[in-house]
C-alpha cells in the first residue's frame, strides 16, 4: 500500500467565525484513511485552538452537504465549516 | 495528521485519480445561509414580537397575560443559553419569579416591580442552598438566574408603561421595531459571505439591523396620534439594535444549538426591549 493510498487530502473551508477563529478562508488538510468529519475537524482544531469552541457549535456540509461528525470523509472532499450566524 | 500550507479555491490539489477533486462547496463565495441561520430562534423572535406588538394595542391585559407566557418562555429557555449548571432548577426559580415579577405590573407604577425582583433574588440563592456544598458552578448559575431576572423584570417594564395610551403606543411600535430587525438575521447569511471580517459583518448587519427598525417603527408609529415620527424612530433604533444584539451576541452559545436555547434567547431577545420602552413612554408622558 502506498503512502497516497493511506491518506486523504481534505479541503476544509471557513465561514463567518470559523474565518475569523482560524485567520484563513481555507485549507487543506492530509488524514489517515479511512477518516470522518470528527478527525477532520480535530486535525482543523488542532492547526487552529481558536477554532475549538466554534466548531462545537457550527454544521459541517460535506460537499455540500450537512453532515455530523461521523460522516465519512473521503480524499479530495471538501468540508464547509459554517457556526449559526442568526436566530440565537 | 498534517494541515498543508493555506490554499485558495483556485489551486486545488489534483486527487490519487488525477482528476480534480470536489470543488463545488468551496467555489461558493456566499455561505448557504439556510445552514447557517437558527430558523427556529427567528421564528420565535417573530411571534414574540408580533404578540408584544398586537397584545400592546388590544390592552393592558392582554399585554399583561402575554408578557407572562413570554416570561415562562423565557424561564424555560434561558438557563442552558446563560450556562446555568442547574438549568432545570433554575428554571424552577425564574418561573416562580415571573408570576411574581409579571404580576407586579398589576399595580400601573413600578413600585411593586423591585419587591418581586428581591423575591426572584431570594428564591435564587434558596434553591442553590439545597445544592450538595461542592455547588459546582455557583457563580455561573447565580448569574444565569439573575440574568433571567433583569430580562423578565425589564418586559415588565414595557407593561407598566402601557397603562397609559402613549405606553401602549410606545410598546407597539416597539414590538414593530423588534420585528423589522429580524432582516438583519435573514441577511446574516449573505452579509457573511460578502464581508470577509467578522467584525465588519456585524458592523453591516447592525446597519441592518438599525435600518430596519426604524422603518418598522416609524410605519407602525403613523397609527398612533400619541407617537411622534420622530419618537417612533428613537425607540425602533434604539429596540431594535438592542433586541438584535442580544440575539448576536448569543448565538455561538452551545445552549443555542438545541430548541430550549433558542426558544430562551430569541424570547430574551424581545423582553429585553421593555425597559427602552418603558424610558420613552415615561419621557413622553
Amino acid at each position: 500500500m502506498t503512502v497516497e493510498e493511506t491518506r486523504a487530502v481534505v479541503t476544509v473551508r471557513y465561514w463567518a467565525a470559523a474565518r475569523a477563529a482560524t485567520g484563513v478562508d481555507s485549507q487543506t488538510l492530509e488524514v489517515a484513511v479511512p477518516t470522518t468529519v470528527g478527525v477532520v475537524v480535530e486535525a482543523a482544531v488542532a492547526a487552529h485552538p481558536a477554532l475549538e469552541r466554534v466548531s462545537r457549535v457550527a454544521t459541517f456540509l460535506l460537499d455540500g452537504r450537512s453532515v455530523g461528525r461521523d460522516a465519512v470523509v473521503a480524499d479530495g472532499a471538501s468540508l464547509e465549516v459554517l457556526p449559526p450566524f442568526a436566530g440565537g | 495528521m498534517a494541515p498543508v500550507p493555506d490554499d485558495d479555491a483556485a489551486t486545488a490539489p489534483v486527487g490519487a485519480t488525477g482528476l480534480p477533486r470536489a470543488r463545488a462547496a468551496s467555489d461558493r463565495s456566499a455561505p448557504p445561509a439556510a445552514a447557517g441561520i437558527r430558523w427556529v430562534g427567528v421564528g420565535v423572535t417573530l411571534v414574540a414580537a408580533v404578540a408584544l406588538l398586537l397584545a400592546a394595542t388590544w390592552g393592558y391585559a392582554a399585554l399583561l397575560a402575554v408578557t407572562l407566557v413570554l416570561a415562562l418562555a423565557v424561564a424555560w429557555g434561558w438557563p442552558p443559553v446563560a450556562e446555568s449548571h442547574t438549568p432545570d432548577a433554575t428554571s424552577i426559580v425564574l418561573a416562580l419569579s415571573a408570576v411574581a415579577i409579571v404580576l407586579s405590573a398589576l399595580r400601573d407604577d413600578l413600585e411593586w416591580l423591585a419587591a418581586a425582583v428581591a423575591f426572584g433574588i431570594l428564591v435564587s440563592f434558596c434553591a442553590q442552598l439545597i445544592r450538595p456544598p461542592q455547588r459546582e458552578g455557583l457563580v455561573l448559575t447565580l448569574l444565569a438566574s439573575f440574568g433571567g431576572l433583569v430580562v423578565i423584570a425589564s418586559g415588565t417594564s414595557a407593561v407598566v408603561a402601557a397603562s397609559s395610551s402613549t405606553g401602549a403606543a410606545v410598546a407597539a411600535v416597539g414590538g414593530a421595531a423588534v420585528v423589522a430587525a429580524v432582516a438583519a438575521d435573514l441577511l446574516s447569511g449573505v452579509v457573511a459571505g460578502a464581508v470577509r471580517d467578522e467584525r465588519a459583518a456585524g458592523g453591516v448587519l447592525a446597519a441592518v439591523a438599525l435600518g430596519a427598525a426604524v422603518a418598522g417603527a416609524v410605519l407602525v408609529g403613523t397609527r398612533f396620534d400619541e407617537v411622534g415620527a420622530g419618537a417612533a424612530a428613537v425607540v425602533g433604533a434604539v429596540a431594535g439594535l438592542v433586541s438584535w444584539a442580544l440575539r448576536r451576541v448569543l448565538v455561538l452559545q452551545p445552549a443555542v444549538a438545541t430548541v430550549r436555547g433558542q426558544v430562551g434567547a430569541s424570547v430574551a431577545s424581545v423582553l429585553v426591549v421593555g425597559a427602552v420602552l418603558h424610558t420613552v413612554a415615561t419621557v413622553l408622558a
